[in-house]
């Protein structure tokens, strides 16, 4: 009867294929838009793009029971996770990714999102499978990258004895390798100077990746990331808050990955090690000795104390020079993973140990509860359990004192296959020292605040749906700005219509309050209310498999309690365009206005491969920008990108030594990938 | 309700919705003041799957006085996206100061998604030309947005958002309504009071009579007349 049923499915999925369109890079970047347009502007995303990277080149197995690869794909909710697992204790292992459109809570549309990401294959064949593919995988990939700005900033103007004069040339020039030997080892590199820094002085990155099969699972030496659990005791690397996925709340890396971002402090640069103590039981474990950004300074008795953690990567002057790597940070941790079905359960240990300087006392009130030792020891315990519809995720840790015990926990639960709901309580006590972290929050620092978020997703009638989320949170501690505990809201809705893939059109609301210290000298400083609130329409087109339209209207308002409202505004059209089977246009045309900073817009840019933009835009003006790609071969990708934002109510850009003497600011980057 | 001949003015890329050759005349009093009257020539040739438009265009009076000569082309290289771009040379005369011309140009994009809507682009003065002598001066950029859905046969619904450097966001509203073959009503509502209009149209054969009137309370009333024929059976 089973057998019957297969094949009636495969009939049914055969009938049904030509429902599922290809996914493009066009959707990828959809998909991250949604995610990063929340985060700020100067933010690296060559991580975040690694990784969409590798659930490409590696796509989660829907036939694997093992939440850990199930959770990996954001789009499923646990009731796809449920009916998935349903299917195939059924009717056995997939047979093809079409066959999900039988399965209830699956439609094409979906199946179209995530079908880059996912694949079917038998497991007990995946050794084979990588010894056949020994010689296909044999694969070596260079990008270069060069790019500068046409008009140049104070910084190289200045005298070359000035200490705010930029020391190096205008260009940015990057170069990325990866070489991948074989289905086990793989290396790469990444090289980088920014605009204004010289040569030696530059960025240089490296691993070795060695994916074992036996005791082993995997070996990294040279720079890498690592995070646990939901990242609360330690997680480093790219992560996200609130975002119009309501559902995806919870944190899905759990292990160690090769560092391939341009980012110059925040990895770990040392051995990491994933054995296999049982089939169910994994031990990662971890050394890092790196040294990194600080303000160091040395006080009348000459005790050295560092007051801050610096995380721009510029060495253009003499300034910024003398505060590169000033600062040793050593980290070694272990995360013990145990796996049974649904069930997984981690503990993590870390210790982070800051040179021989001392930190500096506190100066200020709110900095009260800040670590005043060059030790801090993180302890803590995770869990993620997926029953029935529901997926329980939590992390609870601690310093070595138990006022620090701190907290997340959540719910993604599936009530019906047109309504899912997340909620997600935390508690980050003001004394616990967090090491690295990117635990779910309202601020990264992940202590000093407590919060309640909720997040509804409806499917009311076909082709709509109905994201939204809400979330109260306060800080029982003074912060910086704000003297007096404070709290605040977070709340964001949004209606989706989309048509057979071919259009779609979203608006959405937002509305953040928080308080902070009025603005302007006080005797005494009160805390006042600052609202700010978005509004979006944002239509996506597509009329046939060569052109993708969009445009967005965007309205931003920011209400001060004792102050004056001030707006901001963004209207784009997006035009991209497959000219040819080798050649891709995109461009886009957009005006702004806003009239301060609090009110500036945000827009997501298209860029060169591996990397994207969300820059911020204030005052008035036009931005234009054109991005080629073309693929000359089977080997080389070449990319070339010119932008330019003119300002129609200001003469100069920027502040500082970045101060541009000149109302327009042209960019032009060109990039070359070689694949061998 | 397909588009007339003045969309060479308003939106260039809808030319190619037209069907027949049409000329139009158009004449704009704002607040009874002849001084500022604004007066348009247009034409609209169809050559499916292109189409050219001529315009010209004056403003103002002996003492101030602005003209504009345009000439464009549509382009519709599918049949749910059509675009459009116009050229137009326009001069600015100042009675005992001279005057001053220049080149600038609009572009406009335009997709149907169905048989209901559509979704459209466009930017005027695209290149932000200069007027002043010593081009410290230009003429604003505007962009907009636009929507347009029809409901039915009688109804349809223009929604539009406008920038113009030198303004504050204009969203702007229209309802129009087909009574009959020869009648049909406008309503227009705008962020900027001086844009909220109500007017009527009458088609009969080729021939296309428009009237609309909007009023400021501190300024006046402000009318519009058109005409425009259609040649061709």
């Amino acid at each position: 009867m089973k057998s019957v049923n297969k094949c009636l499915i495969i009939l049914v999925i055969l009938f049904m294929h030509r429902h599922c369109h290809a996914q493009d890079h066009a959707q990828d970047n959809e998909l991250l838009e949604k995610y990063i347009e929340n985060t700020e502007s100067h933010t690296d995303y060559t991580d975040l793009s690694i990784v969409y990277e590798n659930l490409i080149k590696h796509p989660v197995n829907l036939n694997s029971t093992e939440i850990g690869e199930l959770s990996r794909i954001p789009q499923f909710t646990p009731v796809h996770l449920q009916a998935l697992k349903a299917h195939i204790q059924h009717y056995g292992n997939l047979t093809s990714i079409y066959e999900l459109q039988v399965i209830d809570g699956f439609d094409p549309d979906l199946i179209a999102a995530v079908k880059s990401y996912i694949d079917v294959r038998e497991t007990i064949h995946l050794n084979q499978l990588l010894e056949k593919d020994f010689r296909k995988n044999y694969r070596h990939e260079i990008v270069f990258l060069s790019s500068r700005r046409i008009e140049k900033s104070i910084g190289y103007q200045l005298p070359a004895t000035d200490k705010n004069a930029f020391l190096g040339n205008p260009f940015r020039q990057a170069m990325r390798y990866k070489g991948v030997l074989n289905p086990q080892i793989s290396f790469g590199c990444n090289i980088e100077k920014d605009d204004g820094e010289k040569l030696k002085t530059g960025f240089l990155s490296a691993f070795v990746l060695y994916n074992g099969k036996g005791k082993i699972k995997q070996f990294i030496m040279g720079d890498f990331q690592a995070a646990f659990g939901q990242g609360l005791c330690f997680g480093s690397g790219l992560s996200f808050g609130k975002s119009p996925f309501v559902l995806d709340i919870m944190r899905r890396q759990n292990t160690s990955r090769p560092n391939r971002s341009f980012n110059e402090n925040e990895f770990l640069r040392g051995i990491s090690c994933t054995y296999k103590i049982s089939k169910h039981i994994d031990l990662i474990s971890f050394y890092s000795n790196k040294r990194i950004d600080a303000n160091v300074v040395e006080d009348s008795l000459g005790i050295t104390e560092f007051s801050g953690l610096l995380n721009t990567g510029n060495y253009r002057n003499s300034t910024e020079l003398s505060k590169k790597g000033q600062l040793n940070r050593r980290i070694n941790g272990s995360h013990l993973q145990i796996q049974s079905g649904t069930l997984q359960i981690g503990a993590t240990a870390v210790y982070t140990k800051y040179g021989s300087h001392q930190l500096t006392n506190e100066k200020h009130l709110y900095q009260l509860y800040n670590n005043q030792n060059s030790a801090i020891q993180n302890y803590g315990v995770d869990f993620k359990w997926f029953h029935k519809n529901l997926l329980f995720f939590g992390e609870v840790a601690m310093n070595e004192h138990i006022k620090s015990l701190s907290f997340v926990h959540g719910i993604i639960a599936s009530l019906d296959k047109h309504f899912d709901i997340s909620l997600l309580h935390r508690h980050y006590s003001m004394s616990y020292n967090p090491s690295i972290t990117n635990a779910f929050g309202e601020t990264q620092d992940n202590h000093n605040e407590n919060g309640l978020y909720m997040g509804i997703c409806i499917i009311p009638l076909k082709n709509f749906k109905l994201n939204a989320y809400a979330d109260l949170y306060r800080f029982n501690w003074l912060r910086y700005q704000v003297d007096a505990p404070s709290q605040g809201r977070d709340m964001m809705i949004e209606l989706q219509y989309t048509r057979r893939k071919q259009y779609s059109w979203y608006i959405r609301f937002r509305s953040e309050t928080k308080q902070q210290n009025e603005p302007g000298l006080q005797i005494r400083n009160r805390l006042e209310n600052q609202k700010r609130e978005l509004f979006r329409s944002h239509l996506e087109y597509k009329p046939n498999l060569f052109i993708t339209l969009k445009s967005r209207f965007e309205q931003v308002w920011f209400h001060r309690e004792y102050g004056k409202t001030t707006r901001g505004m963004l209207m784009m059209q997006d035009l991209h365009v497959q000219v040819h089977k080798r050649i891709k246009l995109i461009t886009r045309l957009m005006v702004f206005d806003a009239e301060d900073y609090d009110s500036r817009v945000y827009a997501f840019e298209n860029d060169m491969l591996y990397s994207y933009s969300v820059p911020a835009f204030q005052n008035r003006g036009l931005r234009f920008y054109l991005l080629t790609k073309y693929k000359m071969n089977k080997y080389l990708y070449l990319c070339f990108r010119f932008a330019r934002t003119s300002y129609e109510n200001s003469k100069t850009i920027g502040s500082g030594q970045d101060k541009i003497e000149s109302n327009k600011a042209t960019d032009i980057s060109i990039q070359l990938q070689w694949t061998l | 309700m397909q588009s007339n001949v003045f969309c060479v003015i308003q939106n260039v890329s809808l030319m190619t919705e037209m069907k027949k050759t049409g000329i139009g005349l158009s004449f704009v009093n704002r607040f009874g003041m002849k001084d500022i009257n604004h007066a348009s020539l247009c034409a609209v040739i169809p050559r499916q799957p292109v189409a050219f438009g001529f315009t010209f265009q004056s403003t103002g009076n002996n003492t101030l006085s602005e003209k504009c000569l345009g000439l464009s082309f549509a382009h519709a290289p599918f049949k749910q996206i059509s675009f459009g771009i116009s050229a137009r040379y326009q001069t600015l005369s100042i009675r005992g100061y001279g005057h001053q011309s220049h080149i600038t140009s609009d572009i406009a994009l335009t997709s149907h998604l169905n048989d209901k809507f559509s979704s459209s682009c466009r930017i005027l003065n695209l290149v932000g030309s200069n007027f002043s002598l010593k081009h410290t001066e230009s003429f604003s950029r505007t962009f907009s947005l636009g929507w347009r859905y029809q409901f039915n046969k009688k109804v349809r619904l223009n929604c539009e958002a406008e920038k113009c450097a030198s303004f504050k966001t204009n969203i702007k509203t229209g309802i129009v309504y087909q009574v009959n073959q020869l009648l049909r009503f406008n309503i227009g509502f705008s962020s900027l009071q001086a844009q909220c209009t109500f007017g009527f149209s009458l088609k009969r054969k080729q021939y296309l009579l428009e009237f609309a009137t909007g009023m400021v309370q501190m300024a006046g009333i402000s009318t519009n007349l058109s005409f425009s024929y259609e040649i061709g059976q």
